[in-house]
This record gives structure tokens, C-alpha cells and sequence, in this order.
């Protein structure tokens, strides 16, 4: 936890609660967060424009999109979207590390060793 | 025409997991399966990559209006992974009949809580988006719970992790949503790379799913942030209730197999 920030308390028709009830953001991201966003949103309109792409070909069947380049297509659109939540999760982490707020940054750096982990031992759901 | 549905099928999906932080496969799964015949085990990645794709669809605009709490999804994910490792390892041993009648039962109780609750104007709190959580010891232990249910049952963690983050650690309701919404994604990923590995991602049925999530997941998360905050919870309400269904179902399946 931020050394800095003191325990908060329930608050209750506070200004802060009516920010969140107004819509208000209630922090500013900052640059690292901004970063995250980036990276998400590179993942979503990147690989959902190939997906997208792979439709339209699919419909529209010109001669050269055979099922083979549609599969590759698919296969990267894919690739790119999964891999999309992991690389915000090192940016996390590099981040949190880079703010020196090591129990969020070993948080990350646990979740990635977990993640392997279950992957390498068959992960089900 | 399968296409165009599916898109529309991907967009509620989308929407929903957008508005309430769970994912969207309450939506793909049965849709899947029952409106198109695809078998479970098919319907399944499908809907996890389908996760993903709302995860990251929604969590980018609520990460960067400062909404989704990085560090709150980053400690409780350390549970959640090391809930569903558990639950992995205990699949062949828990009775997951008797898992799935208990979930199915406090989802329940859970969705009557919310809607009775809905017209009444709760105080939101103002959780600290950074610094000490209220209540994060039974945080974590309730995603090391959400996880091990995520394995054992099929269930995502959003319909667990948002009334945890509200109820039990005073998060702000839209902030738990949008929390929600970028923890799903990593778990999400994570086991879309499982089934795959194991040739069960079919990528021709995923890929309109994914186009009309994604249209989905981007209107969801304008909306959330617009949306009263007890419509919201109604809408949390409904999804708990098709959880419990589900799992209500699957438990009572168990007891009484069908002939």
C-alpha cells in the first residue's frame, strides 16, 4: 500500500461520493496508467480489426483468401488480443516498480510467475 | 446472417460485461450452445476469449478516466490466480455438485440483497483509489474463493469480485465494475491459451463473437459511467440471478441426472 495515504473512512454524502455519483473521474490517470490504457486499447482495435477483416473476407470470398489466410489471420487477431492483458500486467508492474511501490510491483511480478505456472500445469478455466 | 448474430450476440455480451465488470460469458455461452448447437466444450474458449475481448475493450477507457483501481486488481488477482491453481488441483476431488448448489444459493441470496436495495439510495463511498483497502484480507480471501469457483464450477469471478469489492471492502460501485473489468481479462487469457493449446479455440466462431464485444464493450463503458448507479445494480442483480440458475441447475442435474 502507498505509505503516504491514510486509511480512508466510510464516507457518506461527502463531495468525493457525490464526484462518484456526477460521473467525475476520481483520480487523473497518470502517465502510467495512460500507458496501460494504451496498451489495452492497442490490443482491442488492433486484433478486432483483423477479426472484423477475417469476416468480410470470409463473406465477400475473393479467390486469394483461401481458408488457410483467414485461419492466419484469425490466429493472429487472436494471439494479439490474449496477449493484450498480460503485457498491461508487466506494464503494471514495471510501473508500480518504476513509483517504488514494491508490494504492488511483486503483486504483478507474482501474478505473471502464478500465470505461467498454471499455464504450464494445464490451466482449466 | 450466423455472423450478424453472433455480432449482435457479441454486443450484448460486450455491453453487459462493460456495464457490471462480469465478462460477458452468461451471455455467449448459452447463446452458443443453445441458440446455435455449438457443443460446451467449443462454446467455452470461445466465450473466455470473448471475456478478453470485453475486458479489454472496456478496462482501457476506465483505466485511463482513472476509474478502474490498478493496484486493488493487481493484489486481488494474486488470490484469484492462486485460487484458481487451487481449484484446478482440487477438481477431481471437491463434489462439484455440492460447490455449484452453494454458489448457486448465495448467488441468489446475493441478487434478492441487490435488488431490494436498489431503490434505496446507499451512500457510495469513497474508496481510496490508492493506498489502504478496507477489509483486504476477506478481499483476498473472497478472490481466492472466486478463483477456486472459477475453476471448479466454470464460473467467472466478475459475479463473485463486484459484490466483494462493494460489500465487503466499501469500493465504489462503478469502481468495483471497472476493477472487475481489467482483472478478468489476465484470467480470461490465460486459459484461452489452455483450450486453444489443446485445439479447442475455434477461431471462425470467435471472430464476429469478438467484432461485436468489442462494439459492445466501448458503448457498455460509455454507458456505465452514465447509467444511475442502481440501475446498475439491477442489471448486477439479473446476471446473479442467471448465475444461480446455472449453477442451481448443475448442482440439482447431479442429484437427479436426467434420464
Amino acid at each position: 500500500m502507498a505509505d503516504a495515504v491514510e486509511p480512508s473512512e466510510v464516507l457518506v454524502g461527502t463531495a468525493a461520493q457525490v464526484a462518484v455519483e456526477a460521473d467525475v473521474p476520481v483520480a487523473a490517470p497518470d502517465a502510467g496508467e495512460r500507458i496501460i490504457g494504451r496498451v489495452l486499447r492497442f490490443g482491442a482495435l488492433v486484433s478486432g480489426g483483423m477479426f472484423l477483416l477475417s469476416v468480410v473476407l470470409e463473406a465477400a470470398a475473393p479467390a486469394w483468401a483461401t481458408a488457410e489466410v483467414l485461419n492466419v489471420l484469425r490466429g493472429a487477431a487472436a494471439s494479439i488480443l490474449v496477449v493484450a492483458p498480460v503485457a498491461r500486467l508487466m506494464v503494471s508492474g514495471v510501473w508500480l516498480g518504476l513509483n517504488r511501490e514494491w508490494r504492488y510491483a511483486t503483486a504483478a511480478a507474482a501474478v505473471l510467475v502464478l500465470l505461467a505456472l498454471g499455464m504450464g500445469l494445464g490451466w482449466s478455466h | 446472417m450466423t455472423s450478424l448474430l453472433l455480432m449482435l450476440t457479441g454486443s450484448l455480451a460486450g455491453a453487459l460485461g462493460a456495464l457490471v465488470g462480469v465478462g460477458g460469458g452468461i451471455v455467449v455461452v448459452p447463446a452458443l450452445v443453445l441458440g446455435f448447437g455449438i457443443p460446451m466444450v467449443e462454446a467455452v474458449p470461445v466465450s473466455l476469449l470473448c471475456v478478453v475481448a470485453s475486458s479489454c475493450g472496456a478496462a482501457a477507457a476506465y483505466v485511463e478516466q482513472g476509474l478502474s483501481d490498478v493496484r486493488l486488481a493487481t493484489v486481488l488477482e494474486v488470490a484469484t490466480v492462486t485460487g484458481a491453481l487451487a481449484g484446478g488441483a482440487m477438481a477431481g476431488v471437491a463434489p462439484a455438485w455440492l460447490l455449484a448448489l452453494a454458489f448457486g444459493i448465495f448467488a441468489l441470496y446475493v441478487a434478492v440483497q441487490l435488488l431490494r436495495r436498489s431503490g434505496v439510495v446507499e451512500a457510495e463511498p469513497d474508496g481510496p483509489i490508492t493506498g489502504t483497502y478496507q477489509n483486504l484480507s476477506w478481499g483476498l480471501g473472497g478472490s481466492f474463493v472466486a478463483g477456486g469457483l472459477s475453476a471448479l464450477l466454470g464460473v467467472g469471478g466478475g459475479p463473485v469480485k463486484v459484490p466483494l469489492m462493494r460489500y465487503v471492502m466499501n469500493v465504489p460501485f462503478r469502481r468495483a465494475s471497472a476493477t472487475s473489468n481489467l482483472m478478468i481479462g489476465v484470467t480470461g487469457a490465460a486459459s484461452v491459451v489452455t483450450y486453444a493449446l489443446a485445439g479447442h479455440l475455434r477461431l471462425e466462431l470467435a471472430a464476429p463473437l469478438v467484432v461485436g464485444v468489442l462494439v459492445g464493450a466501448v458503448a457498455g463503458a460509455k454507458l456505465m459511467v452514465r447509467a444511475p448507479i442502481p440501475v446498475l445494480k439491477r442489471v448486477l442483480a439479473v446476471v446473479l440471478l442467471a448465475v444461480a440458475g446455472q449453477m442451481l441447475w448443475k448442482g440439482g442435474e447431479s442429484l437427479w441426472p436426467m434420464q
